[in-house]
């Protein structure tokens, strides 16, 4: 036997240490998930491209009942919505893929590419006044059903800036084909919505081509101008309601009886001010501050209110404790809306069950 | 079939929409028919004036007295008396109706919506105020006979107008 025999005490270590790697990784193999390939890619997204009328009705739809809900309430807004570009979809696919990402099994995303692209259906609103960020947020909430999944709800407040929430369309939507869908509503101030959408691009979309120093410094820069931007505007439109609040002037306007009731109040407030300013307009010769005063204080009224109807409405609550006064008007006035019978129609016509 | 105009006793109906909460109701003159008739000379079943000019009238409806004021801006009010009305003998002119008919035509303008008859109702006081700070807006619906709540794009100019011929 020589000592090059395979026998010898040091190969036969060598082999058999060999033998026992080439088994780990053989069994860790078996336990990993089957990475993703160019071909279920692209099936993937010709499955996408045939459902895509799908995505793409379920986002109008939300921006749809969004426009609707954010007008009522008095906040000014821009919306949008989209269905995501089957090129993107096969880009963020490939992007799972090399980063290894559990979920990016084939047979996972077959069973619910929503489910893990969560937003092949999206919505957008973007807010002039960055601090009604968060009072439109929080209507998203209120007035839509969030989906069951991991981080349904993130407020992202560095580099960047915005509130995203995924929701899922529930039997409130007529159309039942697009029930279950997860359509990401995405609500960011104007400002912020600039330096969003170009940082986004310049970071993640590289094509291969790392941004350079310069372009980095460049959005640097634009993130400073859009804090600035954000803070300018806020100044601007706080200055300008400020000096229309003379408690005497008529508030023409729901953003501005939301704006006057807000500023009594000391914190935002939710409901349908679009409802509210027509309530009050019609009972009172001037709608004012003044006026408003008269009829008792705010944050009382709408606490007494809020707790008898059992509802967390603000402006539900402020009606409800107006009743008293007003309740053969408002009646009047509700039984001639239009449209889906809301909590605050319900309250005025004395249906015991809030939403 | 419903009728062009309102009639005094849709105004009493309307005034007591909501018992005696309200003091008075406001239209306009060119909607009412009995107005028509004051302006051609008649004094209408149930009403008798008050003076000379043909600017006040009392109505009798129902064993309620009212009363009726015309003005040149082409506002009709019916209100409720705060004490009893004392007619008038004398021959009353019906140039003020021509005049708050007119009035009411031109404000309304040519492109207004044929059928759409609105009031206003003023009533209680809130704090110390003399005028009335407490309103409702109504529209008459033709279809129904009956007065309905109104809170459409025209609220400001109905009570800018309605109230400020007070």
């Amino acid at each position: 036997m020589t000592e090059t025999s395979p026998l010898s005490s040091p190969v036969l270590d060598a082999r058999r240490a060999a033998l026992e790697g080439r088994d780990e990784r053989a069994l860790s193999q078996e336990s990993m998930p089957k990475r993703l390939t160019d071909g279920e890619i692209e099936t993937l997204v010709t499955r996408y491209r045939e459902a895509m009328p799908r995505y793409e009705d379920a986002a109008a739809l939300v921006e749809a009942r969004l426009r609707r809900e954010l007008r009522a309430a008095a906040l000014k807004s821009l919306l949008s919505s989209r269905a995501k570009h089957p090129d993107e979809v096969r880009n963020k696919l490939k992007r799972l893929r090399d980063r290894e990402d559990e979920r990016a099994t084939f047979s996972n995303l077959s069973a619910n590419l929503n489910h893990v692209l969560t937003d092949l259906a999206g919505a957008r609103v973007v807010v002039y006044h960055p601090a009604k960020e968060e009072t439109a947020f929080e209507l998203v909430r209120r007035k839509f059903a969030v989906a069951s999944l991991p981080n349904a709800i993130e407020v992202k407040n560095k580099d960047y800036r915005a509130s995203h929430a995924l929701l899922e369309l529930d039997a409130t939507f007529e159309r039942s084909s697009i029930r279950g869908t997860i359509v990401e509503v995405q609500v960011t101030s104007v400002a912020s919505h600039v330096f969003n959408e170009l940082e986004h691009d310049i970071r993640y979309k590289t094509h291969g081509v790392e941004p350079t120093a310069e372009v980095l410094a460049c959005v640097d820069d634009l993130q400073h101008a859009s804090r600035l931007l954000d803070r300018v505007v806020e100044r601007l439109l706080d200055t300008r309601s400020s000096s229309r609040e003379d408690a005497e002037t008529v508030l023409e306007e729901p953003e501005e009886l939301r704006h006057a009731l807000e500023r009594v109040l000391g914190r935002p407030m939710s409901g349908d001010f679009t409802r509210l300013h027509r309530l009050l307009g019609s009972v009172l010769t001037r709608l004012t501050l003044v006026s408003l005063q008269k009829l008792g204080d705010v944050g009382q009224l709408i606490e007494r209110g809020k707790t008898s109807y059992h509802s967390d409405d603000d402006v539900v609550g402020y009606v409800v404790s107006l009743l008293g006064e007003f309740g053969g008007e408002f009646r009047a006035m509700a039984k001639s809306w239009r449209g889906p019978t809301t909590e605050l129609k319900r309250a005025i016509l004395g249906d015991t069950e809030p939403t | 079939m419903t009728r062009p105009r309102l009639t005094l006793a849709d105004l009493a109906a309307g005034l007591d929409s909501f018992g005696d909460r309200y003091k008075e109701l406001d239209v306009f003159a060119d909607d009412v028919a009995e107005i028509e008739k004051l302006r051609d000379g008649e004094l209408p079943g149930g009403v008798a004036a008050l003076d000379e000019k043909g600017r006040r009238f009392s109505y009798a409806h129902e064993e309620k007295t009212f009363i009726l004021e015309l003005s040149e801006d082409g506002i009709a009010r019916l209100r409720r008396p705060t004490r009893p009305p004392e007619p008038t003998s004398a021959a009353v002119a019906g140039a003020l109706a021509g005049a708050a008919i007119g009035s009411a035509a031109t404000k309304k303008g040519d492109g207004w919506s044929t059928g759409l008859v609105l009031g206003l109702l003023a009533g209680a006081v809130l704090g110390s105020q003399k005028k009335p700070e407490r309103v409702f807006t109504m529209r008459f619906d033709a279809e129904t006979q009956d007065w309905v709540a109104y809170d459409g794009g025209l609220v400001p100019w109905m009570k800018s107008e309605f109230q400020g011929a007070s």
